[in-house]
């Protein structure tokens, strides 16, 4: 690091109108270093980082806003563009939107140079291959001449990075650069990130995985409603935060350490008849599954190959894999929302998977379902209530209880009777996934099949949310089959855990043993790539 | 036929005003002029559209008369009026019935199996490919000219474009995530189709429905003046259209008055069904 100041924030306000989003945020930034951002949605921290940029529509103001040593307060758009790509670079989240799609990645790449340097079109080529070399792209030749629908998600990030890097800007902005990768992915992007600022480029990282940040960033900012509430080193902040907040967000983290504990501090849910199962007994049980798909190109993908698993009551099982690995479609099949084309998924030891639908329909009760976006599995045109009173209709509930009834179970995951007269479209995320869950709970089942049902929330919010499945686990003694591709999520909820790669399961067992022992190669390499700094992990305990 | 739906509106979270158009609330004030004078034609005018008078013959517009008078004397106004009554019912009958028969042809065929789905869809494409008129004539020529004949023959013309919308629709909520949820719920398939095909079918086709009833106007105006609709004496916009074309010369206001209100009655429609699509899709998620 060397003490060159390549941004200096200082007292930055910013509004749309109304009341500030950014409100007094100030820091500096050094070469050669990496400083994260950090916050839930709203708190303002991509506002913040798009002020260097000038790319903020509303109303700025700072006492000191200074790029590379020159103050850019009154910057006019000619000046800003100037500056952009040049001084400082931006590689954003979703790469397959940020991509021409109409054009080579060497053409989108090359495109920087030309706007702010005169090199000829051959030269140009040259400085785009050797760009993305340095993002560790292989084939850097081939790939230039491929659209970015061609690349996967992995190369498509890193060919941001070097759209973003190619004029050599000394200060580079991150903002969510690996959120929609898969795990292993994630590690390459960030190793590239990580030997850009070795290199001397100045990273301002945006993330709300704090994960993430532990692994690259040297400070770090958390921010929350437009404030930084806490900011110094990161191994300090993450291992002894002293804001609540911080605390609050790091104790909402679920980790390899947090398992058996509560992530948040609300109490928890009470419901009135608490159930009593015996733990080891098979409500579900699937044997040889396979699903093949034809794809568009007339080949074959085997989606799910031979798998076999065995749900028990009070129990979850985890399964864990990077996309397009099948676990989506290994949970549609033990719902008989797919029909597999061999082996049978068995429910209460009674035939499920190869029954006819009309067959299956009096038992669908005993399996509910809660989404990765429960706003799409609620009808737009219904109300809360009218959401939870269909289930209850379902169930046999008489009509003349169901809206109680809509109330309690509302209260039992935790929202208010005032809810049930809006539309899930004007809720929350959170209070979306809880009432998906009450509309689950209200068909009185036995098993609960969660398909990525925290992956849209932020940290607090899942926490809420992996918290409300505890409860209703611990005391309606559902048995649950938890997919996820986040390693902290399975670990925390998980029982037992099936690693699945390709379709395949390549490995299985109790969770703390598959965590804390894998055998898998591929686990291996998944928990490697895990950035586990928890900074309670970093404790003896 | 103005279409809210309040679901859309409430759900697009803060309930700020939103500012209509000077466009659509004038069309909407045509439309709300049209549709009284066709339900109570009384309250505009007090003079018999039947009435003929021949010492007046084609007097042109005065206080007295405001349209003028036409070949036998009788007063344009009056009969514009309470043609108004006939013009739009063609209109707006024929554009409902047309409605409910491509709603059972659109869902039937979206949730029927992949063959019948197919065939379905053929035929309906062969009888786009021909315009509108032409199918509504040659329905005409089958079953014979006359008012109730009219509006089968608009209806059936009508029918391929609003069912093809519809099974569209319907193959995207089928396969939409609240149907899944339905099913994984343990709903039965009539009630799905009841309480989540239909109701998500309906509303993006009633904003397409506004427009159709312009066109419907159109057909059957189009379809009277060459006289397959109702006859004379009736009062009736096509009919006038083509009464006054011999003396167009002579006496324009005959026709141009029958004309304007044809005119008018399309454009409120187009406008007002125009601004509601602008609307309302693409909030429908």
């Amino acid at each position: 690091m060397t003490d060159q100041v390549l941004a200096r924030v200082d007292g930055l306000r910013v509004s749309f109108g109304g009341p500030a989003v950014v409100d007094g945020v100030s820091f500096t930034l050094h070469a050669g270093e990496c400083l994260a951002l950090v916050g839930e949605s709203g708190s303002g921290k991509t506002v913040t980082s798009r002020a260097l940029l000038g790319l903020v529509p509303g109303t700025v103001r700072a006492d000191t806003l200074e790029v590379a040593g020159t103050d850019v307060r009154g910057y006019d758009e000619r000046r800003w563009r100037r500056l952009r790509g040049r001084q400082v670079g931006l590689v954003s989240q979703d790469a397959l939107v940020s991509l021409d799609p109409l054009r080579t990645v060497g053409r989108e790449i090359g495109e920087v140079l030309r706007v702010h340097s005169r090199v000829s079109r051959r030269e140009r080529a040259a400085a785009v291959r050797d760009e993305l070399a340095r993002v560790a792209v292989p084939q850097p030749e081939l790939r230039a001449r491929q659209y970015a629908h061609e690349l996967s998600g992995g190369l498509r990030q890193r060919a941001l990075v070097a759209a973003a890097t190619i004029a050599r800007p000394a200060l580079l902005i991150a903002d969510e650069p690996t959120t929609a990768l898969d795990l292993s992915v994630q590690a390459q992007v960030l190793d590239v990130l990580d030997q850009l600022r070795r290199e001397g480029t100045g990273l301002l990282l945006i993330s709300h995985d704090l994960a993430v940040v532990a692994r690259i960033a040297d400070r770090v900012a958390v921010m929350r409603a437009g404030r930084i509430v806490e900011t110094g080193p990161v191994a300090e902040v993450l291992r002894a935060p002293s804001h609540e907040y911080t605390r609050a967000l790091l104790d909402a983290t679920p980790s390899l350490h947090t398992k058996g504990e509560r992530l948040t501090t609300l109490p928890p849910l009470t419901f009135a008849a608490p159930v009593a199962v015996d733990r080891t007994r098979v409500v579900v049980s699937a044997s040889g599954l396979s699903q093949t798909f034809r794809q568009p190109d007339g080949s074959r993908l085997k989606a799910v190959d031979d798998v076999s698993l065995e749900l028990r009551a009070g129990q979850t099982l985890g399964v864990v894999g990077e996309s397009g690995s099948g676990k989506t479609t290994l949970g549609r099949i033990v719902l008989g929302l797919q029909r597999p084309d061999a082996g049978e998924v068995r429910l209460d030891g009674e035939p499920w998977s190869t029954l006819p639908e009309r067959d299956r329909r009096p038992r669908r009760h005993l399996i509910q379902a809660v989404y990765q976006d429960p706003l799409s599995s609620f009808d737009p045109r219904h109300t809360v209530g009218a959401i939870l009173r269909e289930a209850l209709a379902l169930t046999g509930v008489p009509r003349a209880s169901r809206r109680e009834r809509a109330v309690e179970l509302a209260a039992q995951v935790g929202l208010g009777p005032d809810l049930l007269g809006r539309r899930p479209l004007t809720l929350s995320g959170g209070q979306r996934q809880r009432v998906a869950i009450a509309r689950a709970l209200a068909r009185d089942p036995r098993v609960l099949v969660c398909d990525e049902p925290v992956s849209a929330l932020d940290v607090s919010i899942q926490a809420q949310v992996l918290d409300v499945f505890a409860d209703i686990q611990a005391q309606l003694g559902l048995a649950m089959l938890f997919i996820s591709h986040d390693l902290g999520v399975i670990h925390h909820v998980s029982d037992e855990v099936l690693v699945m790669r390709d379709g395949v399961v390549v490995e299985r067992g109790g969770a703390d043993e598959v965590f804390t022992s894998p055998r898998h190669p591929y686990t291996q390499a998944l928990l490697s790539a895990l950035p586990v700094t928890h900074p309670r992990g970093a404790e003896p305990r | 036929m103005t279409v809210v739906r309040p679901d859309l509106i409430e759900s697009s979270g803060t309930r700020r005003r939103v500012r209509v158009p000077v466009g659509a609330i004038l069309a909407g004030a045509v439309l709300a002029l049209l549709v009284a004078a066709a339900l109570f034609p009384s309250l505009f005018t007090s003079a018999d559209p039947l009435a003929t008078a021949t010492s007046e013959s084609q007097s042109p517009p005065s206080a007295a008369h405001l349209f003028g008078t036409d070949r036998l004397g009788r007063d344009v106004f009056s009969r514009v009026v309470h043609g108004a009554g006939l013009s739009l019912s063609f209109g707006f009958t024929a554009t409902l019935i047309a409605l409910v028969v491509a709603v059972f042809i659109g869902v039937a065929s979206g949730l029927a199996p992949r063959a019948v789905d197919n065939v379905l869809m053929r035929v309906l494409e062969i009888a786009l490919a021909f315009p509108e008129v032409l199918v509504a004539l040659v329905v005409i020529a089958l079953l014979g000219p006359g008012t109730a004949n009219l509006v089968v023959a608009i209806t059936i013309a009508a029918v391929p474009v609003y069912a093809r919308v519809v099974r569209i629709t319907t193959v995207q909520v089928r396969q939409s995530g609240y149907v899944e949820a339905a099913v994984a719920l343990g709903q039965r398939r009539s009630a799905i189709i009841v309480r989540h095909v239909l109701p998500n079918v309906v509303g993006p086709l009633l904003v397409l429905a506004t427009i159709g009833v312009g066109t419907a106007i159109i057909t059957g105006s189009g379809l009277s003046f060459l006289g397959l609709g109702p006859s004379s004496p009736t009062p009736e916009w096509g009919l006038m259209l083509s009464d006054g074309r011999s003396s167009l010369g002579s006496a324009w206001w005959i026709s141009v008055f029958p004309g304007l209100a044809i005119t008018a009655t399309v454009i409120a429609t187009t406008v007002l069904g125009r601004y509601l699509q602008g609307r309302f899709e693409g909030v429908t998620r």
